[in-house]
């Protein structure tokens, strides 16, 4: 019993992190049509910022409360520099953003080399949950997701600014026609994506080993969630990275790690082909 | 009325793709003036509208609003300085209610607007949440049921009054009585020309069916093929319904 | 007889032949003047060509933006190594070249008919989904070739044997001169083939699927079938790419068939001109020639300079660097 309460936590601890990679990716995608295959170098660069803030003593939990606004900040820029030159062309958007990420990957190898590195763990040992000892920074890994995604939905539904955003969503033109200041509310929304992304990352650093080339693990699935969950609304790209994230864990708990990336696959193709609105929303989306 | 011209339009090109559907359209328009657009399918007027709101890039000519050239403008500046636009098919955000339809388009209405032009610095008289479930007696009580489960007519109603809440200077209706019942486009019709006179706002309708324009507004214009071929004041046609028909072809 | 005179003088006046046979000309004397080591090294990003010719195919003039090709890539360069090598478990005395060629080809093309049944057929599934799951691919398939032992797991398949000329096996082919023309030669007729195939009614037929698909359909195109025909076209003539590629550098490893090549591609077919397969081809020799000059001296800066190039061409020359050889449409 305790065995399968921990197998649980350590898949909502992966599904966590994965949709607040999606998350991102998707409110960038519903909001502007952009399609950012630097996402998972955002994530990447929020996990460095943190190595950055261990390094130079700062420590490892200000790092993690300070990789989303740098991340942020840089999202604003890559959007006034780059983005807002190609958001009209979706196929040169993928290209320019693409471009991007290998930027991004080797500035970061030009500074840190091309191994890996590794973060203490700012909350080692075990925490007692429920009678389970489970680690304690896992926990506090799936707080802060939590809080973040909470946080998020709290920002589109319960905001003036989220009910722009929502309505930009919806109808781009239209929102503009009541006096939405669409490119503003790009700027915004693409920083806010970002800073999610760099959140995801840094809040992961700790447990797993940074390298320049840990950014595609994750915008692949990334993707995947978002292509099964559908983009009918802000909520269910989560459902997609609940079905993926639970399907990669079970696959690689009963079966194998090597297995598990071509069952999500497979999974995630057929039910794309299946579904091709998602299976969470009803709205056909148009790419 | 004053001889100010509140929008003007000169030799206006615009299309989609490679295609020209406006081809020299030129239209002035006085504040408060109401205008009906007349026109087959494909003569223009949808694109027409669009032009104004700058949905749709001009690609030659001058669109003026308040003598100021505002073909270069986002959409949502032009929105905020006083155009509301209508378009076929009303394209409400169905998933809101019909209170956040209302308080999204009322958002940018209460922002500073920065309007550049003067406008007469005239303070646009006060159209808020209140006034409209005046206006519209059943919505008040329906505020928190989602758009997209009203009935046609109560939705052209709901996206008339979120035109109407950002204070507009002039409406743009694009054929705002298809496919609403005749009881509600009467209704509808009222609410038009008491609200349009009470607060000078301008209107620009534009319709296939001339008998729905008549009553409502002073002037008809006539388009087809992308041009005005026909500019007269409504009593004109009234009592020459030949000039009609022989454009309309009816 | 008069149709064909109308074919060569409107080839005669097509940019891209133009630059095309210039450049085969050129290709063909070069052996006259050039030392043999050379010739080696040039012969060998003939397949690179290649496979840039095919991702333009696919991409630039069919609109699919595939960002999986190096898959097909590596699918020729495997079969043929394990052809060659031996390898295959049934019939280890079948080592023919021209089997592993065949081969790589077939099995690409089953894969490219594969996917693009299962993808073109279905609506909603517009390009940059295609573009997304064709990522996806690139990325399973590189992790099994590297988790598979038989395909030599994450070191690949070594010491492949050169094209041998036998029916089955044979003499290698290591005369430098014969080798590059051979290679020029399957360059020569792929790209040729492609170029004609463009301006094919089948090839014409593919732009109007590209940009005007529903009207393309009301005439009785038959979208999904077309774009399946031109996907596997593009993968038969990667898998060629590939096979060629083991042949002459006499490896294949995992990092062939996945993601980080289908990105060097699509960065070729990108700066040389997407709208072109003699200018993607022309980018794939200019990035190779470039890279091949400037990255030992660069070190780690190198690829920023290639990704920060592409990033401009992409904001400032989307058509790509040889793009004005695009043929003109109507």
């Amino acid at each position: 019993m305790h065995d399968l309460f921990a197998a649980l936590l350590d898949v909502s601890n992966y599904v966590l992190i994965l949709m607040l990679v999606s998350l991102g990716l998707a409110i960038v995608f519903g909001l502007m049509n952009v399609i950012n295959m630097a996402h998972g170098e955002f994530m990447m660069l929020g996990g460095y910022v943190v190595l950055v803030c261990h390094q130079t003593g700062l420590g490892v939990l200000p790092g993690i409360l300070l990789a989303p606004i740098a991340i942020a900040l840089l999202g604003l820029l890559v959007e006034g520099l780059l983005i807002q030159r190609v958001y009209t062309r979706v196929v040169d958007t993928i290209l320019a953003t693409w471009g991007l990420s290998i930027l991004l990957k080797q500035l970061v190898v030009l500074g840190f080399g091309p191994g890996s590195h590794a973060v203490p763990n700012p909350l080692p040992g075990l925490a007692s949950l429920a009678g389970l000892e489970y680690p304690a920074y896992r926990l506090f890994i799936m707080l802060v997701t939590l809080f973040a995604l909470l946080a998020t939905f709290w920002l589109f539904f319960r905001t003036d600014f989220g009910l722009s955003a929502r309505c930009v969503i919806a109808n781009r033109g239209m929102a503009a026609c009541l006096g939405i200041d669409t490119r503003l509310l790009d700027r915004f929304t693409f920083a806010c994506g970002s800073g999610l992304a760099g959140l995801a990352g840094a809040v992961m650093a700790p447990i797993v080993s940074l390298d320049p080339q840990m950014g595609l693990g994750f915008l692949v699935p990334a993707f995947l969630s978002i292509l099964i969950g559908g983009l009918g609304s802000v909520a269910t790209p989560l459902a997609g990275a609940s079905i993926v994230g639970l399907t990669d864990n079970l696959v690689s708990t009963f079966l194998s790690p090597l297995w598990a990336q071509g069952v999500v696959f497979t999974v995630a193709i057929v039910l794309i082909r299946f579904f091709p609105t998602g299976v969470a929303s009803r709205r056909p989306r148009h790419l | 009325m004053t001889d100010r011209v509140l929008l003007s339009l000169r030799g206006v090109f615009a299309g989609y793709g490679s295609g020209m559907v406006l081809q020299g359209m030129s239209l002035t328009l006085a504040p408060g003036e109401r205008v009906g657009i007349l026109g087959r399918n494909g003569a223009g007027k949808t694109t027409l509208m669009r032009s104004i709101m700058g949905l749709l890039p001009i690609k030659a000519g001058t669109i003026c609003i308040d003598g100021e050239s505002v073909a270069a403008w986002p959409t949502h500046a032009i929105a905020r300085s006083g155009l509301a636009y209508l378009p076929q098919g009303r394209e409400l955000f169905a998933a809101l209610s019909i209170e956040d339809n209302l308080r999204v388009a009322g958002l940018a209405a209460h922002t500073p607007v920065a309007r550049r032009v003067g406008g007469e610095g005239s303070v646009r008289s006060g159209l808020n949440l209140e006034a409209i479930w005046d206006l519209f007696g059943w919505m008040r009580s329906r505020r928190t049921e989602r758009a997209g489960q009203l009935s046609g007519g109560q939705q052209q109603q709901l996206a008339l009054a979120r035109a109407l809440i950002a204070h507009p200077r002039l409406l743009l209706l694009d054929e705002p009585f298809e496919g609403v019942q005749p009881s509600i486009v009467e209704e509808t019709r009222q609410i038009l020309r008491e609200v349009c006179t009470k607060h000078q706002i301008a209107l620009m309708i534009a319709e296939q069916d001339a008998e729905s324009v008549l009553g409502l507004c002073g002037r008809v214009v006539l388009m087809e093929r992308g041009m005005v071929v026909l500019d007269r004041p409504s009593e004109t046609v009234q009592a020459n319904p030949t000039l009609l028909e022989e454009f309309l072809g009816i | 007889m008069q149709r064909g005179a109308w074919w060569l003088v409107r080839l005669a006046g097509d940019r891209e032949i133009g630059a095309a046979t210039l450049v085969f000309c050129v290709l063909i004397v070069l052996p006259l003047l050039l030392p043999a080591w050379i010739l080696t090294e040039l012969s060998r990003y003939f397949s690179y060509m290649l496979l840039a010719a095919s991702l333009a195919f696919v991409w630039g003039h069919c609109g699919m933006l595939c960002l999986g090709q190096a898959v097909f890539f590596g699918v020729g360069a495997y079969t043929m190594s394990v052809v060659t090598l031996g390898k295959l478990g049934f019939a280890p005395w079948l080592v023919s070249s021209w089997l592993g060629i065949a081969l790589g080809m077939s099995i690409a093309a089953m894969l490219a008919l594969v996917l693009g049944v299962f993808f073109f057929f279905a609506r909603g599934l517009g390009g940059a989904f295609f573009g997304i799951v064709t990522l996806a691919v690139a990325v399973i398939a590189e992790r099994l070739a590297t988790g598979s032992r038989w395909l030599g797991g994450q070191n690949g398949l070594m010491g492949v044997p050169a094209l041998q000329a036998g029916l089955n096996a044979g003499a290698e082919i290591h005369d430098e001169a014969v080798a590059y023309y051979i290679a020029l030669g399957v360059l020569g007729i792929g790209v040729g083939l492609t170029l004609l195939l463009v301006r094919s009614s089948w090839g014409l037929s593919l732009l109007a699927v590209r940009d005007h698909e529903r009207r393309a359909e009301a005439l009785g195109v038959n979208i999904g079938r077309r774009k399946t025909e031109a996907f596997v076209f593009g993968a038969v003539l990667a898998a060629l790419a590939g096979a060629l590629f083991a042949s002459q550098f006499n490896f294949t490893s995992p990092p062939l068939i996945g993601f980080v090549m289908s990105a060097e591609v699509l960065i070729w077919v990108a700066l040389g001109g997407r709208g072109s397969v003699v200018g993607a081809s022309l980018g794939a020799l200019a990035v190779r020639l470039a890279e091949a000059w400037l990255s030992e001296p660069l070190g780690p800066l190198w690829l920023l300079v290639l990704g920060g190039t592409f990033l401009l061409t992409v904001l400032v020359a989307p058509l790509g660097l040889f793009g004005f050889l695009a043929p003109r449409r109507s």
